[in-house]
């Protein structure tokens, strides 16, 4: 897909959210409709399952998360808000299926990045995942002072295209094609560029992923932001800490 | 696998049921990296286009601001103010016009 794609079909999806069905009683938009019946009663149990396994996420993540997917049907049936005659409510099957998809690999994600800024000694403070009032906090993860965010690539665009970059830095996994693998990156604040400085070649956004491994700074709203490999930002973040 | 379906009606019950499995079961997808790009580029291109009609009522001698249904959430009103990427609040008064 091109850039153009990705952000039209960001769109739709929250135009889909703002959909509703309609019963006897009420109007449920589809958002709603997904976090009262799949969110809530599922995201606990899941993400505690995630946390307390010691198997590798990459296997039992998809498990767990399959588990939850297979009751949004029955559970959309039960709760007459799916039926297979009705079309918007196919709709509405699809969108609980992709929400979900999102929010399970979204902290799949992010706890993986917590079990490895552990492994490499990294001194951070991570907001608490178990609980939904701690999910909804501010920031995900804390390092040296600044806010962090971890997020999948194509949740980090939804969320960019309609919310304002307001952290110090957000990780993300890409997919670079030229090396045939995944790699996860940082996107800095210029802020905390300056914390842990370093060289930096300035480019266009588009130009970031030829730059890349090397250090790329962006323009990006009204700032910069600095594109780094995320193994270089912690190794940076640990001689730094370990200088402290 | 590619199909010819391109509406979610074009799919038979159990299609759909296996297109959705099919999307549960599938491997991580991660955004290429240059996709991921470009489409941050839009996204900047777009923001940087983007017209907000704010619109202002005089209610019991205050100015109250209204945004349309659709504004982006990075602007929020509150009264007199207007509130940008959730840190910039802009304050407008209104003077009383002098007579010469």
């Amino acid at each position: 897909m091109w850039g153009r794609d990705w952000v039209i079909v960001l769109e739709v999806f929250d135009l889909l959210g703002e959909s509703y069905v309609q019963d006897e009683s009420r109007k449920h938009s589809f958002s709603t409709v997904y976090r009262e019946q799949i969110e809530h009663p599922f995201a606990d149990g899941y993400i505690a399952r995630l946390l307390d396994s010691e198997e590798d996420l990459e296997h039992i993540a998809p498990r767990l998360s399959g588990a939850v997917a297979r009751q949004i049907d029955p559970r959309l049936r039960r709760a007459g808000l799916y039926d297979p005659a009705q079309l918007i409510t196919l709709y509405l099957l699809a969108y609980c299926y992709y929400s979900w998809d999102i929010f399970a690999r979204g902290y799949q994600f992010e706890v993986s990045i917590f079990r490895d800024l552990t492994e490499s000694g990294i001194a951070y403070i991570a907001h608490d995942i178990r609980r939904r009032a701690g999910r909804l906090s501010r920031s995900d993860v804390v390092v040296m002072g600044y806010e962090g965010d971890i997020k999948t690539s194509p949740y980090f665009l939804q969320t960019t295209r309609t919310k304002a970059l307001t952290h110090d830095f957000y990780i993300t996994r890409l997919y670079d094609r030229r090396r045939r693998k995944r790699v996860r990156v940082a996107l800095l604040s210029e802020r905390f560029w300056r914390e842990i400085d370093g060289d930096t070649i300035a480019t266009t956004i588009e130009e970031a992923t030829n730059v890349f491994p090397r250090v790329a700074q962006i323009p990006f709203a009204d700032g910069r932001l600095i594109v780094i490999g995320y193994e270089a930002w912690k190794a940076r973040l640990l001689a730094r800490q370990e200088g402290e | 696998m590619m199909s010819d379906k391109s509406m979610i009606e074009d799919y038979t019950p159990d299609e759909f049921e296996a297109v959705l499995n099919a999307f549960i079961e599938r491997e991580i997808e991660d955004a290429p990296m240059d996709d991921f790009f470009a489409a941050l580029a839009e996204i900047d291109r777009r923001r940087r286009q983007e017209v907000i009609q704010v619109q202002g009522q005089i209610i019991q001698g205050q100015l109250v601001f209204s945004l349309p249904r659709f504004a982006p959430p990075t602007v929020a009103v509150e009264g007199n103010q207007i509130i940008l990427d959730r840190i910039h609040r802009i304050v407008v008064t209104l003077e009383p016009t002098t007579s010469s």
